[in-house]
């Protein structure tokens, strides 16, 4: 008996299918690395699958959801550190050093380009509003409604890409460190 | 009144039944991470991109007398990722004789220091920023005597070290900065001009004179004062890149 996608069939239903949590590494060996900085494309992909309630009730979840990412670390706005550092002096890095940027087919995103993370959210669909008007699938949309990846996959699969580049003038410690990044999608009610 | 309690009852159950359904409006959320890790390595280059030979040949009473200056005899540049020092000295505290031209004259103990170095930076200006600066004008190069690195190695830092660019110490004004020699030629470019000045006798007196505990040639073994023995001698000079620990 196969069960695959039973939930979302019947809804509500609001999630990432084909959860993957990759983890990804940058390192930094050579002069170059420090100033053009490494870019990882396509390091993850995020697959939403969203199905309104079907009873249509009012309160009940109409399938709009947002999508936004955040910096989840130990101390807010700077990345946990391993204890493994290679010089005596400088900051520990700000979470605004990795620059991420979230794409699909239709650029449905609200931010296209690279930008901070930051440790407060940073809505790509919808807003910290409850609710954000309804959009459907569409070129340049910032698309909220029900659908799925499967049917639409140019408004509801995400590609992201992550970019480092530390410079040599931040006073940063080296050493080696961590971050989770962590994509929350939202019923957005 | 059965019936209006049989009523009240059924309204209850409704009334139930649409509290439940708006109790399934609960907020929908998923999460999804993905985790990084950044390894910022240390890196420090120091590249020489002069020739790493440097030739003085004095076949002229005039040379003798004036001295040769080698401008830009040695050029280097620093790429680092972490706050940095440059500093020099020789690898042994004499020159090395390597073949004698002449019998009269000294050719053992001939003192490192009768070399004198000047650095600038690469735009030609006084190439240590740094308090206690030690080039910025014709320096001669000490020795274990003067620079208290007894044991030649290349971590013995001391603060009679003699700095290119940077100090002994890592508080304020003691250390160079990360960065680039391409995009930083005041701070990451080094020129060094070479100087020897042997005299007539080659006794180097400007050089060993002008220290603050002047140095001598050793005697000749007549009792007089040493010179030079003609001959063909040599000097390694170790410059060295470190971080400001």
């Amino acid at each position: 008996m196969n069960y695959n996608n039973s939930r979302s069939q019947v809804g509500p239903y609001l999630a990432f299918d084909m959860k993957v949590q990759p983890d990804i590494d940058f390192t930094f060996s050579s002069i170059n690395d420090y100033i053009t900085g490494i870019t990882r494309l396509n390091a993850m992909t995020l697959y939403v699958n969203s199905v309104a309630d079907p009873s249509g009730l009012p309160g009940s979840f109409q399938g709009q959801w947002d999508l936004y990412v955040n910096a989840n670390t130990t101390v807010a706005g700077q990345w946990d550190d391993s204890g493994i550092y290679y010089s005596g002096s400088g900051n520990i890095p700000t979470v605004d050093i990795l620059e991420v940027r979230v794409k699909n087919t239709d650029n449905t995103p609200k931010i296209l380009n690279f930008f901070n993370l930051s440790s407060a959210p940073t809505y790509l669909i919808g807003s910290a509003a409850n609710p954000d008007p309804a959009v459907a699938c569409g070129p340049n949309l910032n698309t909220n409604t029900a659908g799925s990846y499967k049917t639409l996959p140019q408004c509801y699969k995400f590609n992201v890409d992550f970019r480092i580049k530390p410079g040599l003038s931040n006073n940063i410690r080296l050493g080696y460190y961590k971050i989770a990044v962590e994509f929350t999608i939202s019923s957005d009610l | 009144m059965k019936k209006v309690l049989f009523t009240l009852a059924i309204i209850g159950v409704i009334s139930l039944s649409g509290m439940k359904s708006f109790g399934q409006a609960t907020t929908l959320n998923d999460q999804q991470f993905s985790y990084i890790t950044m390894d910022l390595q240390g890196i420090l280059k120091l590249t020489m991109t002069t020739n790493p030979q440097v030739d003085f040949v004095f076949s002229t009473i005039q040379q003798y007398k004036q001295g040769i200056n080698k401008f830009n005899a040695v050029g280097l540049w620093v790429d680092a990722t972490v706050a940095w020092d440059l500093y020099a000295y020789p690898t042994s505290d004499y020159w090395t004789l390597i073949e004698s031209y002449s019998t009269n004259g000294v050719s053992t103990n001939i003192p490192s220091e009768i070399l004198q170095i000047q650095a600038v930076n690469g735009l030609g200006q006084t190439a240590n920023p740094c308090v206690g600066s030690n080039f910025n004008t014709f320096t001669s190069l000490w020795g274990s005597a003067n620079n208290g690195n007894t044991s030649m190695a290349w971590n013995s830092v001391n603060a009679n070290t003699q700095f290119v660019a940077g100090a002994f110490g890592t508080g304020a004004n003691q250390q160079m900065n990360p960065g680039t020699a391409k995009n930083n030629p005041s701070t990451n470019q080094f020129r060094l001009h070479y100087s020897l000045k042997p005299g007539i006798p080659a006794a180097f007196s400007d050089a060993l004179g002008s220290l603050t505990a002047p140095m001598a040639l050793p005697l000749l073994p007549s009792g007089e004062a040493g010179f030079v023995q003609p001959g063909y001698y040599s000097l390694e000079v170790a410059y060295c890149l470190t971080e400001d620990l």
